[in-house]
């Protein structure tokens, strides 16, 4: 760095004595400097973005990779006869996911008692009432996570739902609790006080059971596999009550609460 | 600047200078730079609108209309930078199907400048990133993340500099733990270094050594946490160096840019659209001349929320 200025700088100056410009020195060594400047001021905006004339180019980048996705997400399975939204501690997106995926490791193992889903693995805001596309479901779980079963015992499932409790409350299906100061309290399974002493089975994502989201008290338990995508069980769930011709919808229903 | 570039630029000037008449202030750059930086953060594959279904965010966002909005920026403003913060992957059926393809593509074609990687930029694995590098035309910050021994290894940088005007800008990206937070599977060998020493050490080097007029941090951090854990805000008041925190990851929709004082008591933005494409960043920034501009003047944030298409 220092040799490289110096050079340089002999060459201003050789450029300089040719010129006889001695007194333009100063100005082109600042020039060569760079550091000359400072933030003096600022001001903001944030732009909502609409879709008023949208530019060609990206329009026409994303339209061949569109047609196909639309050929396959376009599916409707179903339909939601409410709109079911995304929120803590309890919400009537999660309950769906969590009674999903209670149904699906029942059908397989019918010990099953409980089922977590975690918050964040929820992926929209709202689910519209009205028709329920394929794509709907790819963008509420676009995760491959595949659907485990962990067998627990009612110390680590207490524990598990103090970690829900202290993330201000994550979906569950079988299972009530109640967060006091980030503690959960109350906590049943099946409407009965959880003992510590018994094992329950508990469906979950793999996600979660290797250690997601800090569950990292879940990572001595080894899972049992089903390598059914999360996004496959909420499919078929909303699939299967379209066959009996039921609507999807899902109620609060008190199972996480907030003191 | 090589000797050869710089000679022709001192010939150039001493031409105009024997030329006689013209002013010698106007040899150097002139005393006001105008930098407009534009950003985004988790769009997680929303490469068309939110569909026309009724619900919250129906017709919003989408690359046809945030191209289009900042063509028309870049048609009004000399200096324009374009940054996204991460999480450009993972969200929509697109990433299902395509793996992330024409969200890189999209990125190129809008002439992004840099980006950094957020934790779901691994859903894909270190590989499924890499793989799709060959479509990005902008280099991929990651000053904290040790890509030593997978499939990104010497593919991303640390910091990069951008000269825009008289200005030289500094620009590095940092990344959230990853450990609990994406499958071991993904990330594989990627080593996370703690974020902060990181910070303080590369925003020093783009100021002191790279002799950058502005240092800018693309950080999936997170805007703030309840605990100490690692934040843009943190990141912003730990450090001496740093003008402008461009932050991700917690899908924040601020009105205006956070501003925090750093180390040196110098004011520092904080800023996070949210996430989706649903909003575009813009803050226009003026530059004065170290020896004029001893401190900063108050700084004015105009806020304005505009729903503009193009």
């Amino acid at each position: 760095m220092a040799v490289l200025f110096l050079r340089t700088f002999a060459a201003a100056m050789m450029f300089a004595r040719r010129f006889r410009l001695l007194a333009f020195v100063p100005l082109l060594l600042a020039a060569a400097c760079g550091t000359s400047y400072q933030v003096a001021q600022h001001s903001s905006v944030i732009y909502n973005v609409k879709d008023t004339s949208p530019d060609s180019s990206l329009y026409r980048l994303v339209q061949p990779y569109k047609e196909e996705l639309d050929k396959k997400m376009s599916e409707v399975i179903g339909r939601a006869d409410t709109t079911l939204t995304k929120k803590q501690p309890e919400c009537t997106l999660g309950n769906f996911m969590a009674d999903a995926q209670l149904a699906a490791a029942r059908e397989l193992y019918p010990d099953v008692t409980v089922s977590v889903s975690n918050y964040g693995g929820i992926r929209v805001s709202y689910l519209q009432e009205g028709p329920v596309m394929l794509r709907h479901m790819y963008e509420l779980m676009p995760f491959d996570n595949t659907l485990v079963i962990l067998e627990l015992p009612g110390t680590v499932l207490v524990e598990f739902c103090q970690h829900m409790a202290s993330l201000k409350g994550w979906p569950v299906s079988g299972l009530s609790y109640t967060i006091k100061d980030k503690k959960a309290v109350n906590i049943k399974v099946n409407g009965q006080a959880v003992k510590e002493d018994a094992l329950y089975k508990v469906a979950t994502s793999d996600y979660v059971a290797n250690g997601g989201d800090n569950c990292h008290f879940l990572k001595a338990y080894k899972p049992v596999l089903t390598n059914i995508f999360v996004r496959d069980v909420l499919i078929a769930y909303v699939r299967n009550r379209t066959a009996s011709g039921q609507a999807l919808s899902a109620t609060l229903e008190n199972r996480v609460t907030n003191e | 600047m090589n000797r050869r570039a710089f000679l022709k630029k001192a010939g150039t000037g001493a031409a105009l200078a024997m030329a006689g008449g013209f002013p010698l202030e106007a040899l150097a750059a002139p005393s006001v730079q105008r930098l407009t930086i534009l950003h985004t953060n988790d769009v997680h594959s929303r490469l068309e609108p939110f569909p026309m279904d009724g619900g919250k965010y129906e017709g919003q966002g989408g690359v046809a209309a945030r191209a289009a909005l900042i063509k028309q920026i870049r048609a009004e403003q000399e200096h324009v930078l374009l940054f996204d913060a991460g999480d450009i992957f993972q969200g929509t059926p697109y990433f299902n199907l395509y793996k992330g393809e024409p969200e890189i593509k999209a990125l190129s074609l809008m002439g992004y400048d840099a980006v950094t990687m957020g934790n779901h930029d691994f859903d894909a694995g270190v590989e499924g990133f890499a793989k799709q590098l060959p479509h990005a035309n902008f280099p991929v910050l990651t000053a904290n993340y040790d890509f030593n021994h997978t499939a990104l290894e010497g593919k991303t940088l640390p910091y990069t500099t951008i000269k825009k005007g008289g200005l030289k800008i500094g620009v590095f990206g940092l990344g959230v733990e990853l450990r609990g937070l994406v499958s071991d599977n993904c990330f594989g060998n990627t080593k996370y270094n703690d974020p902060l020493p990181v910070a303080k050490q590369i925003s020093e080097r783009l100021k002191k050594d790279e002799k950058c007029d502005m240092v800018i941090c693309l950080s999936h951090l997170g805007y703030e946490y309840e605990n100490n854990k690692v934040s843009d805000k943190i990141i912003a008041a730990e450090t001496e160096y740093i003008d402008l925190v461009i932050g991700g990851h917690t899908h924040t929709f601020l009105d205006a840019p956070t501003v925090v004082k750093n180390k040196r008591g110098t004011d520092v933005l904080v800023n996070q659209v949210g996430w989706a494409g649903l909003r575009l960043g813009r803050i226009d920034y003026e530059f004065g001349s170290t020896k004029t501009t001893k401190k900063p003047k108050s700084q004015s944030v105009i806020v304005g929320k505009q729903t503009r298409g193009g």
